[in-house]
């Protein structure tokens, strides 16, 4: 009845890898998520911070905004100038946790529900 | 956010029974797997030792049910409801509720918001960045392993 709440926690961070895994794997890529985690910055800010030109360090925003880990938005001071920051997902991990608490607990009373079916005509009312 | 999880269903029983099928026979129903239990390939059943302080136990010697404690048993009220503590101070109770023609079963977890308290707490705090070195550390494993 009680959840492995390790096991969830590895399979949330697990799932949540398999999506994030390539997104990753690059050093560059590594080194611009922890800038972001400081604050936004814009594409040439953190080109200069990772130590790569601008052109790399566009495609590999764009790696980055494709596996969800950040977002884009256009600067209110300079329309022309794409702003990027980690998307707002401080409790993503613990929400997918839970939401996995859920579902484990709904799946239990399917199967409780369906065991009080079988062993309904055993047993008089 | 949600902290707690509660889930229910009406199963067309009264309570007194139902109650006996949810807590002796939980090893016949409850899903045995790597989630939901410890170590599943030792499990043989479940039980519960049917007292206020009683064991819930994941059961690996069935000639002497012993295995490994999954919770501590906080209530024992036949047949209105039972709760326990799991291993990772969580409170599990399940309720048992007489409606026309059965029985509502809730079981609610409370606490999730605290756990893994250290896991938790990191993850409201900091997000990603501070998530990023277990995906570099775990990028760094599998890339060991190939």
């Amino acid at each position: 009845l009680t959840i492995s709440t390790v096991r969830l926690i590895i399979n949330a961070i697990v799932d949540q890898l398999d999506t994030t895994i390539a997104a990753l794997a690059d050093p560059t890529r590594r080194r611009t998520i922890d800038v972001l985690g400081r604050g936004r910055a814009r594409a040439s800010d953190l080109a200069l911070a990772a130590g790569t030109s601008r052109a790399a360090m566009s495609r590999h925003l764009r790696v980055l905004r494709g596996s969800g880990l950040v977002d884009v938005e256009v600067s209110t001071t300079d329309g022309r100038e794409h702003v990027y920051r980690l998307r707002d997902d401080r409790l993503a991990a613990l929400q997918n946790w839970i939401d996995q608490v859920r579902a484990s607990w709904e799946d239990q009373l399917d199967r409780f529900e369906a065991h009080v079916e079988r062993r309904r005509g055993d047993e008089p009312r | 956010m949600t902290e707690s999880v509660a889930v229910s269903r009406v199963v067309p029983t009264d309570p007194e029974r139902t109650f006996r099928l949810f807590t002796e026979e939980v090893g016949a129903w409850y899903r045995i797997d790597e989630s939901t239990v410890m170590d599943h390939e030792q499990t043989v059943t479940l039980r519960f030792e049917p007292r206020v302080g009683g064991r819930f136990m994941d059961v690996y010697d069935s000639s002497t049910g012993e295995g490994r404690e999954l919770g501590r048993i906080q209530l024992w009220e036949p047949p209105h409801r039972i709760q326990f503590l799991d291993a990772h101070d969580c409170e599990v109770e399940v309720s048992f509720v007489a409606v026309p023609h059965g029985t509502r079963v809730t079981i609610e977890q409370r606490g999730l918001g605290g756990l893994p308290d250290d896991v938790a707490e990191r993850v409201r705090q900091w997000g990603w960045h501070i998530i990023t070195p277990w995906f570099a550390e775990y990028v760094t494993q599998r890339d060991e392993e190939t």
